[in-house]
Parts: C-alpha cells; sequence; structure tokens
C-alpha cells in the first residue's frame, strides 16, 4: 500500500512538473531511440549499399556459373545430360533461392568457316580427285603382273583461306527463345547422325553478323572445320535459317557476341558431336558416318542472381550457400565440374566497406549519444537546483535521504521506461525518414529508408534505459545530501566548481585520451588479423572522449576566457555591455555548464560540415588524382594530338624505369615541363612547391634539351651535294655484275615541332658516277602520323646505307664527299651540320678537295686506257671545284649492327626527379648521377630534384615514380639512326598519353576524336568529369552525411531547449540583482539588454571554441577515412576541408536560434512585475 | 513544568567568504513545555539563526542547545530525521514553501506521516483531524493553490503538526496575510499551545501579534535582550546608533501620527506628540 502510495507521489510529481520531464522524457527518448537507431541504421544503411553494389554490379560479378569443361573429344550427349541433372539438382536445392533463373549454354572452341565456292571450289576438286582416283584404280587394276601400279594421291582435305572466318558452335536448351529466324526455317533437331554416301548436308543455323561476313544465306553450303585438329575433320553444312537475338538489348546466355556464333538444336549438337572413328585412307568427303569428332565443348550453367532476393540479413546464408554449391557440385562430379561465383567476393568487399565506413558512424552516433546524456545530466541538474527548495520542505517533513533519493531515482526510472517503450518506434520512424530526404533518398528514390533489423535492438534499449536511468538519477545523490538550507538556496545561489575538476577528473580523461591515441596509432583504427576486418572499440570511444576530454580541459580555461571578454566588454561605453563584463570577469564558473553544452552543438555541427566537405573534396581529389587533369587522352601516339586551341595540352609519354637499373620498377612520366605544369591538378601537399617549380627542375640550364640544328620554317627541302668516292676505274672493271650497287641511300632523323620524330629517306641517291644533289623532302617522311611535319624541323641525324645492299652488309668503308648543305624554302639557305658528332666509326674530314672522287676513279686506269688529260678529269661529273668534306665510313656493318655511323646531335644526359622513397632505396642525392633504365634502355642521368605524389601516376603495381624531360627522352628513344631495311625505322616511342586542361571537356573530347583516323579510336580518354562520377559517395558514406547531420540538427535541438532552461534559472537565480537594477532606476528593457550581452559573450564564446573543436574532432577521425572504403590507403590522402561559408552560416543560424532563446527567456523573467521581484529578493 | 528548549551560551558565527558574522553571542534561552513564546528583534539580532538552530537546521558554532531532550549540537543524520519527523514542526513565512502545490490538501498532510511510515488509515485519520481543527475539513481534497493564503498558512500547520512534534517553531507565520488573517492563526496557535500542550516558537517583527504570545523575547546583538510581557510599559530596546523603535500601537495610544517631541525629564525622556507643551 505504501508502495502504490509512494508511486502515486511519484506521478503526482511528474504530472505537476509535466513541463520539465516533458523535456527530460524527449531526451531520454533521443538518448534510447540514438543508440537502437546505431544498429538499425547501420543495418538499414548497409543494406542499401548492399542492394545498391549489388544492382550496380555487372552480372559476372555476381552470377554463379558452373562449368564442364572437356578438355579432348569428350563431350557427349549422355554425360551433358548427367551433368545438367547433377547440377541443377543441386541448384534447386541450395541457392535457386537467390538465383531464380538460369541458362545452360554448350559452347564449342572455334571453327574456321570454309567457303565451297570460293577461290578453291574444295567440292569440285574432291570431285575431281575422286575421278582421278577412280581412273588410277581402274588403270592399276588393269595392269600386269610387273607393272608397277601407281599410287592414289591423297585426298584433298580442305584448308581455310588466307584471313578465315572464326566462329564457334553453340546451343542451349533455351536456344529457340531467345532467337528468332531473320530468314530461313529452324530445322528439326537430328537425333541421329545421318549416315551413307548421299547424306544431305548438315542443316545449321547462323547468326546474322556471321552471315553478314561470310556473305552466305539460307541454302548455301559450306565447310565447317575445327581451328585444330585432324585435317580429315570437316564437315558439310548447310544454312538452314539466319538468327538474331529475340531482345538485341539483353544479353543472353552471357555471350558478348551471340551474332558470331552458328548454332544447333541441342538435340542435333549432342548427336552430332558423337565421336566418329574417321580413317585417313577412306574418302573423307564420303564418309560412312557424319559429325564432329575432336571437339572441345563446354557445358556451362549461368545462374542469374536477383539482387532483389538477397536480404541483407541473408548475406552470410547466401555466403555459405555458394560455397556448399560449389563444394558439392566438385564433390558429386568428381571434380570434373566446377562452380564459381564473385558474389562472396563482393560481399567481403561489402562487409570491410560496411566497417569501414560504419566505424564513422558508430563513433558520430556515440558522440551523438554522449551529448545527448550530457544533455539530460545537464537538464536534470538544472532542475534539481530548481527543485532544492522541495527537497528541502520533504527533508524538514522528515524525508530521509534514501526517500529523497527513492523518489527522484523513482521519477527517473518511469521516464527511463516511457522512453523505453517509445524509443524504438522514435528509432524507426528516424531512420524511415532519412531515406526521404537527401541525400539518401537518391538512393532510396524518396521512399521511406527500409528498416533492417538484423541484430536485436533489446539490447541497445535496455542499454539506452539504463543510460538515462543513470544520466537523470544520479544528479539527485549530490542534492540529497545536501542539507536543508543550502538546498534552499539553491535556485538562488550559483553552483561551485564542477565534479570533473574537483577531483581532476577531466586530467584523468586527458590521460586516458592519450593512452588511447598511442594505442589506436600503434595498432590501427581497423583490426585486419585473421583475414577479417574488424574496427577497434578504442577507436569508436576514441572521438567521443576526444571532444569530451578537451571540452573539459576548456572548461578549466574558461574562467579565464570570460575574465578577459569581461574585461574587453568592460573597456566599452554603456552599462549594457560594462555590467555583464563585470559580471563574468567577477563570477566566470557558473558559465561552463551553458558553455559546453553550446561548445558540443557547434562541436557537432562544425564536424558534420566538416566532415562532409571533406568526404566530398577527397572525392574530388581522389577524381582529379586518378584524372590528372580534365581530359587525358590514350592512344597510341595520343601526345600527338592537337589540343583545341582554347585549351593548354601536354603530351605525356608513360613508361616504366629504375634507378641504378633496380628491380623495382617505378612509374616513368616523360614530359614537357611548361607544358606539363600548365595541366596537371595540383595540390599543395604534392610537392614542395607549384608544378612549375617543381618540374621546370627537369631543366637546370632553363633550356630544352639539344635536339640538333634547326632548320627553317619555311624550308621544304634539305639539299646536299655529294659524290661517292669509287673504286678506280680498273677496279671497277674488274668488277663483277654480282658486286654490291655502290650507290648510298642517304637518311635523316629529324624532329618537327611537335617532338616527333620523323625518318626522312632522300628522294635520291649519292652515286659513284657523279656529284648530285640528294633532296630530302621535308614536308613528308616514311612515319604514318596523322599529319605532316610541323616545321621548323630539326635535323638530329645523318645517315647513309647501301641502297641495294645484296645481303646483309649495309656498309662497307664507303667514303663520300659532301658539301653545300642548304635548305630550300623561299630563299635557299645554307646549313651547317659542324654541331652534329660523328658517331659509331664515321669519320668526317673537312677541307677536302672535291676533285677527290675524280682523282680516285682515275688513279688506276684499266690496262690499255690511256690516262685522261687534266681538262678531261674536269670535264668528267666525279670532278668538282673547290673543297668538301669527307665522309668517312667504318668496315663492314650488316644490317644486324644496330649502331649506324651517322653524324648525330650530341645527346644531353637525362634529368630525373624521382620520389624520395626510391631515392633514398637506390642511395640517390640531388645532383647525383647514376645510369638510370627507361623502358628497355639505360641511359646516364642526373637527380635534379625528388617528387612526391603526381597524379594519375598511382599503378599500385609499380615501387616509385620518376618524372623525365620529354624532350630529353625523345632523342635518345627516337633519335638513334637506324638500318632503313629494318622494320624499325619508322618505330617511334611516342607519348601515348594528351593531357589537357578544358574548360569544355565534351567539346574537347569530340575536337580531339576527330583527328583519328577512321575506324580508329582512343584507347581510353579520362576526364575528370568522369572521374568524379566514379568517385561519388556510396550508400554507407551518405548515410554517415545523413546521420551526422541528424545529429547535429538534434543537438541544435538540445542546445535550444538546454540554453533557454539555463538562462531561465539563472535569471530567475540572481533576481535579486535584477531587483537591485530595477530599483536603481534601470529600464526593464536594459535590464534585460545586460542579462542577453551576458549570455551571448558566453554563446559567442562558445561557438568559436566549439566550431574549432569539431574541426579538431575530423582531424581524430581522419584515419577513419583514411582507410577508404577497402581498407586500404585512400591516395592521395584525405586532407581535411573546411568549407568556412557553410561552417559560418551553420554558426549563424544556430547563435541566432541561441540568441533568441536567450532574449526570450531574459524577457520572460524581466518583464516579472518589480514587486515580484523584490519579495523574492526579501526571502 | 518541564523544559523543552534548553540554550545555554549559544554562539553561531556564520562565515560569508572571508567575513566572519556573529550572529548569536552567547544566548541563554529556555521555554516550557506548552509555552507560547514569540521572538522579537530587528534585522541581524539572530532571531532566524535562533531558530533554525532549534529546527535543527543549523548548529551552533558553540554552547548547548537542547530540545525535548535532544543534543543538537551533536545529532547523527538519521538522529536529524528522526527529530524533523517528531521532535519539531516548522512553518515559514513563505507559506508556499511550506507546501506541495500539486498535491491536494489533505495530501500536504499526510506527506510526512507518508515518510514516517504512518499507516494510511492512521494518516487519514490524523489528516482530517487537523483539518478540522483549523476549519479546513471542507478543503480537505482541494489543491493548494485553489486556497487563500490564511487557508494555505494553516493547511501549513496542519501540515507541520501532522506526525504531533513536542515543538512548532514559525518563522514569520504571518508575514505575507493580512492583519486580520494573523490573528486568526496567531489564536489558532495559541489554542493549540493552552488547549493540546503545544510549545510553540514564533519569530515575528510584529509587536502586536507578539502581544498575544505569553512571552516575548527580545533579541539584541545575538544576545536576549528583555523577555517578559508589558501591556502598560513597552520596553524598547536601543541599537547600538542610539535608534529606538517605538511600536505602532504605542503610538496609536498616545497619539503620535508623524511627527514626535522628545524630551528629558526627570529620570527618563518622554515622548509626546509634536506640538504638545512647549516649554516644560
Amino acid at each position: 500500500m505504501k508502495l502504490v502510495t509512494y508511486i502515486g507521489l511519484v506521478v503526482r510529481r511528474l504530472w505537476a512538473k509535466r513541463g520539465i520531464l516533458i523535456g527530460s522524457l524527449l531526451g531520454a527518448t533521443l538518448v534510447i531511440a540514438l543508440l537502437v537507431v546505431v544498429p538499425l541504421y547501420q543495418d538499414s544503411v548497409k543494406a542499401v549499399d548492399l542492394r545498391f553494389s549489388l544492382q550496380s554490379a555487372l552480372a559476372e560479378e555476381v552470377d554463379a556459373t558452373v562449368r564442364w569443361p572437356t578438355e579432348t573429344t569428350n563431350y557427349n550427349g549422355e554425360t551433358a545430360a548427367d551433368n545438367r541433372g547433377l547440377v541443377l539438382d543441386l541448384y534447386a536445392s541450395i541457392i535457386a533461392e537467390w538465383y531464380p533463373t538460369y541458362v545452360e549454354r554448350i559452347q564449342t572452341r572455334e571453327f574456321v568457316v570454309i567457303p565451297t565456292g570460293g577461290a578453291v571450289d574444295w567440292l569440285a576438286r574432291a570431285e575431281a580427285w575422286r575421278v582421278e582416283k577412280a581412273a588410277i584404280e581402274l588403270a592399276n587394276s588393269q595392269l600386269g603382273p610387273t607393272d608397277e601400279p601407281q599410287q592414289v594421291p591423297g585426298p584433298p582435305y580442305p584448308t581455310p583461306p588466307r584471313e578465315p572466318l572464326q566462329v564457334r558452335m553453340f546451343t542451349s536448351p533455351t536456344l529457340q527463345e531467345h532467337l528468332e529466324v531473320l530468314d530461313g526455317a529452324w530445322p528439326d533437331p537430328l537425333l541421329e547422325l545421318p549416315s551413307g554416301d548421299d547424306a544431305a548436308p548438315l542443316p545449321l543455323i547462323i547468326g546474322e553478323d556471321v552471315a553478314r561476313l561470310s556473305q552466305l544465306g539460307v541454302g548455301d553450303v559450306f565447310i565447317l572445320r575445327p581451328f585444330s585438329g585432324l585435317p580429315e575433320v570437316f564437315e558439310l553444312v548447310e544454312i538452314a535459317a539466319v538468327v538474331a537475338p529475340v531482345d538485341a538489348g539483353q544479353k543472353i546466355w552471357g555471350v558478348d557476341d551471340p551474332m558470331t556464333m552458328v548454332y544447333l538444336p541441342q538435340e542435333t549438337f549432342d548427336a552430332w558431336t558423337s565421336p566418329v572413328f574417321i580413317t585417313a585412307v577412306e574418302d573423307p568427303w564420303l564418309r560412312q558416318s557424319r559429325g564432329l569428332t575432336n571437339l572441345t565443348a563446354t557445358q556451362r550453367w549461368i545462374m542469374d542472381f536477383d539482387p532483389d532476393a538477397l536480404q541483407f540479413e541473408e548475406v552470410d546464408a547466401v555466403r555459405g550457400a555458394i560455397a556448399a554449391f560449389q563444394a558439392k557440385v566438385s564433390q558429386d562430379s568428381g571434380g570434373t565440374i566446377v562452380a564459381s561465383s564473385l558474389l562472396p567476393m563482393l560481399l567481403d568487399e561489402f562487409e570491410v566497406r560496411s566497417v569501414t565506413v560504419g566505424g564513422p558512424i558508430l563513433a558520430i552516433l556515440a558522440l551523438v549519444v554522449g551529448g545527448a546524456l550530457y544533455f539530460l545530466i545537464y537538464t536534470s541538474a538544472l532542475t534539481l537546483e530548481r527543485e532544492g527548495p522541495e527537497i528541502a520542505l520533504l527533508k524538514t517533513r522528515g524525508a530521509s535521504t534514501w526517500q529523497t533519493t527513492g523518489i527522484h531515482l523513482a521519477q527517473s526510472a518511469v521516464v527511463a521506461a516511457l522512453a523505453a517503450v517509445a524509443a524504438p518506434y522514435v528509432a524507426r520512424l528516424l531512420v524511415g525518414v532519412t531515406g526521404r530526404v537527401p541525400p539518401l533518398s537518391d538512393l532510396t528514390g524518396g521512399e521511406p529508408l527500409q528498416v533492417s533489423e538484423v541484430a536485436s535492438i533489446t539490447p541497445y534499449v535496455v542499454g539506452g534505459a539504463i543510460a538515462t536511468f543513470l544520466s537523470m538519477g544520479l544528479a539527485i545523490l549530490p542534492f540529497a545530501r545536501r542539507p536543508v538550507l543550502e538546498l534552499r538556496s539553491l535556485a538562488a545561489r550559483p553552483s561551485g566548481s564542477s565534479v570533473w575538476q574537483r577531483y581532476n577528473l577531466d586530467l584523468f580523461a586527458i590521460a586516458l585520451s592519450i593512452v588511447i591515441l598511442f594505442q589506436l596509432v600503434q595498432r590501427g583504427f581497423i583490426n585486419t588479423t585473421g583475414g577479417e576486418v574488424r574496427l577497434d572499440a578504442l577507436a569508436v570511444v576514441f572521438p567521443v572522449l576526444l571532444l569530451f576530454t578537451g571540452a573539459l580541459v576548456l572548461l578549466r580555461l574558461l574562467p579565464w576566457l570570460l575574465r578577459v571578454v569581461g574585461w574587453l566588454m568592460t573597456k566599452v561605453r554603456g552599462l549594457s555591455l560594462a555590467l555583464p563584463g563585470w559580471h563574468l570577469g567577477r563570477n566566470p564558473v557558473p558559465y561552463g555548464r551553458l558553455a559546453l553544452l553550446v561548445w558540443l552543438t557547434t562541436g557537432l555541427g562544425a564536424f558534420a560540415l566538416t566532415y562532409a566537405g571533406t568526404l566530398e573534396q577527397s572525392f574530388q581529389d581522389r577524381a582529379a588524382f586518378v584524372a590528372g587533369t580534365d581530359v587525358r587522352i590514350i592512344a597510341e601516339e595520343a601526345g600527338y594530338l592537337i589540343p583545341p586551341e582554347s585549351d593548354s595540352g601536354a603530351a605525356v609519354l608513360r613508361t616504366d624505369g629504375a634507378p641504378r637499373q633496380s628491380t623495382r620498377r617505378a612509374e616513368v612520366l616523360a614530359v614537357r615541363p611548361d607544358d606539363f605544369a600548365a595541366v596537371i591538378t595540383w595540390r599543395s601537399d604534392f610537392g614542395a612547391g607549384t608544378p612549375q617549380e617543381i618540374f621546370t627542375q627537369l631543366r637546370p640550364e632553363g633550356e630544352a634539351p639539344y635536339l640538333g640544328v634547326e632548320l627553317p620554317g619555311d624550308a621544304t627541302e634539305l639539299l646536299i651535294d655529294g659524290v661517292v668516292i669509287p673504286r678506280s676505274w680498273a677496279e671497277q672493271d674488274e668488277l663483277d655484275t654480282s658486286k654490291p650497287d655502290p650507290s648510298l641511300r642517304a637518311m635523316m632523323r629529324v624532329f618537327d615541332a611537335d617532338g616527333r620524330a620523323w625518318t626522312i629517306q632522300a628522294e635520291n641517291d649519292f652515286v659513284d658516277s657523279a656529284w648530285g644533289t640528294v633532296e630530302f623532302d621535308l614536308t613528308d617522311g616514311r612515319n604514318a602520323y596523322l599529319s605532316d611535319p610541323v616545321p621548323p624541323l630539326t635535323v638530329h641525324a645523318l645517315w647513309v646505307e647501301r641502297s641495294n645492299p645484296g645481303g646483309n652488309t649495309v656498309l662497307n668503308g664507303e667514303s663520300m664527299l659532301i658539301r653545300n648543305v642548304r635548305t630550300v624554302g623561299e630563299t635557299e639557305v645554307p646549313i651547317d651540320l659542324g654541331e652534329l658528332d660523328t658517331t659509331n666509326g664515321l669519320t668526317l674530314r673537312p677541307g677536302v678537295p672535291a676533285s677527290g672522287a675524280a682523282d680516285a676513279y682515275y688513279a688506276d686506269l684499266p690496262e690499255g686506257v690511256e690516262e685522261p688529260s687534266e681538262a678531261a678529269i674536269r670535264r668528267s661529273p666525279l670532278y668538282a671545284e673547290g673543297t668538301a668534306t669527307m665522309w668517312v665510313g667504318p668496315g663492314v656493318r650488316t644490317n644486324l649492327n644496330p649502331a649506324v655511323p651517322a653524324l648525330r646531335a650530341p645527346v644531353d644526359d637525362l634529368y630525373v626527379l624521382i620520389d624520395t622513397e626510391a631515392a633514398a632505396i637506390a642511395g640517390l642525392e640531388v645532383g647525383e648521377r647514376t645510369a638510370f633504365s627507361i623502358g628497355s634502355e639505360i641511359y646516364d642521368g642526373e637527380v635534379v630534384g625528388f617528387i612526391g605524389r603526381v597524379p594519375a601516376m598511382n599503378d599500385r603495381r609499380r615501387e616509385g615514380r620518376m618524372i623525365i624531360d620529354l624532350d630529353g627522352l625523345n632523342p635518345l628513344l627516337n633519335g638513334i639512326p637506324s638500318w632503313s631495311f629494318q622494320t624499325a625505322l619508322a618505330r617511334v616511342e611516342a607519348p601515348q598519353e594528351l593531357w589537357i586542361k578544358t574548360d569544355d571537356p565534351d567539346a574537347t573530347v569530340r575536337l580531339v576524336n576527330a583527328q583519328f583516323l577512321p575506324g580508329d579510336e582512343a584507347d581510353e580518354i579520362v576526364t575528370l568529369k568522369e572521374s568524379a562520377g566514379e568517385f561519388s559517395s556510396r550508400p554507407v558514406q551518405v548515410g554517415l552525411v545523413a546521420v551526422l547531420f541528424v545529429g547535429a540538427a538534434v543537438s541544435v535541438a538540445l542546445a535550444l531547449a538546454g540554453v533557454t532552461g539555463y538562462v531561465l534559472l539563472a535569471v530567475a537565480r540572481r533576481a535579486r540583482e535584477m531587483g537591485v537594477l530595477r530599483a536603481l532606476g534601470f529600464p526593464r528593457r536594459g535590464v534585460a539588454a545586460t542579462f542577453t550581452v551576458e549570455q551571448i559573450a558566453v554563446l559567442g564564446l562558445g561557438a568559436v571554441i566549439g566550431t574549432y573543436g569539431g574541426i579538431a574532432l575530423m582531424w581524430a577521425m581522419l584515419p577513419f577515412l583514411q582507410l577508404g572504403e577497402t581498407a586500404t590507403d585512400i591516395e592521395p590522402p584525405i586532407l581535411i576541408s573546411v568549407n568556412w561559408a557553410v561552417l559560418l552560416a551553420y554558426i549563424g543560424v544556430v547563435s541566432t536560434l541561441l540568441v533568441f532563446s536567450v532574449i526570450w527567456a531574459t524577457r520572460k523573467v524581466s518583464a516579472r512585475r518589480m514587486s515580484e521581484v523584490l519579495r523574492e529578493v526579501e526571502h | 513544568m518541564t523544559r523543552i528548549i534548553e540554550c545555554e551560551n549559544l554562539i553561531k558565527i556564520h562565515k560569508q567568504g572571508n567575513l566572519e558574522v556573529v550572529a548569536l553571542q552567547g544566548l541563554d534561552f529556555t521555554m516550557d513545555r506548552g509555552e507560547f513564546i514569540s521572538i522579537v528583534g530587528k534585522s541581524g539580532a539572530g532571531k532566524s539563526t535562533l531558530l533554525q538552530i532549534l529546527a535543527g537546521l543549523e548548529i551552533p558554532s558553540a554552547g548547548r542547545v537542547e530540545v525535548a531532550g535532544n543534543d543538537l549540537t551533536d545529532l547523527t543524520p538519521n538522529q536529524r530525521v528522526s527529530y524533523y519527523r517528531r521532535g519539531v514542526g516548522f512553518l515559514w513565512q513563505d507559506f508556499t514553501r511550506n507546501l506541495l502545490p500539486y498535491l491536494k490538501a489533505i495530501q500536504n498532510i499526510e506527506l510526512p506521516m507518508l515518510l514516517a511510515g504512518v499507516p494510511t488509515r492512521r494518516r487519514k485519520k490524523r489528516s482530517l483531524a487537523l483539518l478540522e481543527a483549523v476549519g479546513l475539513r471542507s478543503s480537505a481534497y482541494a489543491k493548494v493553490h485553489t486556497m487563500s493564503g490564511g487557508e494555505q498558512q494553516r493547511l501549513a500547520l496542519c501540515v507541520a503538526l501532522s506526525l504531533g512534534p513536542h515543538l512548532l517553531l514559525a518563522d514569520e507565520p504571518t508575514g505575507e496575510l493580512d492583519t486580520e488573517t494573523s490573528l486568526s492563526i496567531y489564536e489558532l496557535l495559541r489554542r493549540m499551545s493552552h488547549d493540546g500542550g503545544l510549545s510553540v516558537l514564533v519569530v515575528t517583527h510584529d509587536v502586536a501579534l507578539a502581544q498575544r504570545t505569553d512571552r516575548i523575547v527580545r533579541l539584541a546583538d545575538g544576545r536576549m535582550a528583555t523577555q517578559g510581557r508589558f501591556e502598560t510599559h513597552e520596553l524598547l530596546a536601543v541599537d547600538r546608533r542610539g535608534m529606538v523603535q517605538v511600536p505602532r500601537e504605542l503610538l496609536l495610544e498616545a497619539g503620535i501620527e508623524d511627527e514626535l517631541t522628545a524630551r528629558l525629564v526627570e529620570g527618563g525622556i518622554l515622548l509626546e506628540p509634536s506640538g504638545g507643551e512647549d516649554g516644560d
């Protein structure tokens, strides 16, 4: 009975204080709901993520395939039927729930199509052979015993044409469901092999592409022959029908190119592929049995995964079922049939993502719950302070400490119990509603988020109820023990220092945070031991602890800060500022709780905004890092494409290499520094300086590497006068015609303005019969670029070779005289090739008499020839006045010797930028020279600087990064002279990438694509826009951001309630002060203003500190984000991105709301009658 | 007559920051059972401090105080609770502080009994009897806020007496009430004291009301200045600055309104209305 009375008392108290307690009930409900939201929301968002992942996955990533591969000739219909029974039984009993449909396909390896009426009429040839064979056999039958019988020639086996059409043979039980007949008729199944000499060709169905490519139609006959196999294995077929897919847009049987197949009804296929014994001596054209032996066919089932059939709760079940299916199929088939699916891998990735991305959700919800609990404690304490007189009354009426405590605890228990009942519904509502609002609404289609409830929420409800009960209830303990008089004066006297500071718990919390941080740094935020990714529990606790610890530390500092603020305010004229200033400065301690509440609110909001901004910025950074620039065209020689005029372009050659020929291969980009710096997307932490500063280090002298002798821009031809120094007349007379032609072909390697290497062959040769002018056409070369050479050209190398080698020898000690090198354009300009070096045994002797050729010729005359006169020699075409340069070639050079004697521009060493790690491993310092392996070549080079991260250099297979000068590499790669007899002559290592900085990527891509020849296209086009699309938020991340904003909104609501309550209490406490102020003649508004300014000063300080606290918290959470979705480090690393405009707008809105709540609360109290106030003062 | 209160050389020093304020400076005071005493004195004389010490809310800094055999200088928490329940009843000036507004009248009276574990039937019976005694039987189930100030204070009296304490302490119990209501409350207290044997100690500023008690104890500077009843002569306290407070009734009796004349006569000072015997 007493208990009932007590309960009655509690209920009456609750009812009487319903205004305050409804607030507590809401707070408690919110706390429990938020705790319940943890599993619900996580599961629900994960369910959306799973659905999103499954729906956006390619069929190959989720479907299950079962394969019975036949390696030899063991395919037959009987085994296929057995397999079918085995597989489909297991399928139906184990995985059909998630794979509701399946298709079966049987597919052979390639056959070649041999037309019968093409260049070779095989039927006619067979017939002719048959006739010949019959004739021989007849003749042989009529021979006498001593006559030698005539041998019968082998049968003519059909051989494929030069570029035969290849097809695969295909069948499926569902053939007719997916194919429609365009022409002809679906053939009846052939259950037995036709036999007999006159058996008709086998009816075959062909895909429309086969018909188009082979130009065959219904009724046409052709020969099908396995791509490899015995020559006698072929079959004559007749086209019965041409087919096309029923639904052209749908992939059938998981086959990419169904129309390049030939089809047989399944029964025919099984019958046709039964082993047939054929001997070569028989007439393969007139076999007794038909069919295709030695057939390699694969029977395959593709089980179509239905993403909608897999519920989030069934992830483990489906994984287990797939494993069981795979094991059972293998076991029951004796290992001959293999079942596989990539779905478990996808699910594993999903699980990892759930942990890495779900971690912050937990941590943030922990934060929100922590904040809400603090709110509860805060409001409970406020309530109790207001209830001090009542507790005093109870005590003076004989209530013991336990009774006082019990009443309050019972009251808290009722609130907690009510909250526990309501919270799950609120939580489900909250979770559901998030599906209706952006950004999750984009994924749910505006529908409420379907609430998944995998784990029981009961522990969370119970835990939440206990937490709220303790938060509200425990506040009574210090109050219940206080003396009556103290309790009576509580509402009018501010509380002293907090428990935290009194017992130095804040310092303990700091120490604990440091220990946890140390632990986390040591062992990482995510545990990946045992192949399983798990979130470290400390990682969830750490952010909460950090925020609260930070707040507690600041609480210690707050009085000093407030004193400073107060002091500053007193310096301002006007009592409305000076009075609050005095108050703040003299008595700052009581503002701690208010400040803490505001810190937590603004901190969480700032964190939410910073988190969202950082995540978004990271996506953009990652997209930019992958793309490298706005548009990146990748194709053979793409670097030579021309970017639109309004855009900046940079040619980039991508290869690999290593310093000191290390086995660690680094990614290598060869770039032109200025161009590259102008187009690359850059982030300040990628290197120590701007791209311009970093990449121009590649040119220490500030100039482009020396490529050779630059020709005038208008030059269209380069002319060289020259003559091959002939053998003497006597020697020539002795030479037979088999001796090589002494003419020398002149070759030149030039670079055009775009850096393209051109090999130009002279229009005519140097000959040994006369001085001549060798002409190089500078408007074309032997290379197949998309456009002609772009002037001005630079002569990099010049060499000669025999024009008609007649063997491997391309040079053998030939000498020439050359002079008068010049270009022809608008004017004729002499060219000095003196800057070029002689290489590979070539010697130049300048200043020799130009008559040397004639002298050599006439040096030895054939017998009986009269020595010519000087005049006669001068008239000789071999004779020239003046001097010339003698080109003295070395001894024998064959075309197998790549060292071509040539005039060649000296090549600079490579200047290399290398990443610090690769440099450290190779032991390289800036300024150090060493050999570098670039591609397959070794070059000398010098390290000129270090690089950090470089966008688009993200090949995880490579270890390290190097950047070199494209113009420096170009002559090394493409400047080396080569014999024209080698196919490598025109081979150029061209930059494969064109990086373009543009404002209109679509137009740029269109314009650049137009430069490709018809039929050609880029291998790959990477645009920042598309890359950004790939790096968009996953549903879990979207959900995370959503929950953050919900948390921030909740905290703002709590703060508003808390601040209003606090100000009401604070003003009530200071009724005496208000009374005095009013009595002194302060107007009501002035009193209100004084209190408002004071509270706003505290709020403002709290907001500023909270904002930076939130950003600091983001810093603490960075390791979570850095793990990315797959628990591997994100590249480039995530940097905190603070959108100050949005953040300030948020702080502005929150501050405005808080200021209004302060003004409202202050006005409410200041509006009281003065007599009322003064009467309160009295007591 | 047995003593219910015995104070001997009672000293109470309040600390306000670094300042020490001596509220009681060796007060000696006794009270017999069934007595109805009023304590008067100017602000800061130590009236409320004495009351709080007697109520067990404050502990004296020195001296001895015993109430109904309870040594209030040395109470354990349990003894203190017991003292609140059985030893003493309180009546505060602010009647809203005497009552829980969310309880009905009878529930307020039952509350102390509930806390003390009194059975339901006895609680109800006692509550109704008390209400009957103060003339509030018909308002037993009324809500507190619907009752007048006098009714609330009478109800508060019932609450204070619900557990039948030996001593009732009242701090300005009629401070917020009109004269008529105040008189009725005092009459009620007197009746309870004289008829019911309840010891009542009232702190008041109102000398006229104090006159209605058995004994007036005047405190000044933390000590007892005078005690007794005065019918034709009023004993007035002179403070350190020489100020004298004359009761209003005395002034009215003497026809003194706004001004008076103080004249030195043999053996004392004569206070007369202004415009009296000039030159005498």
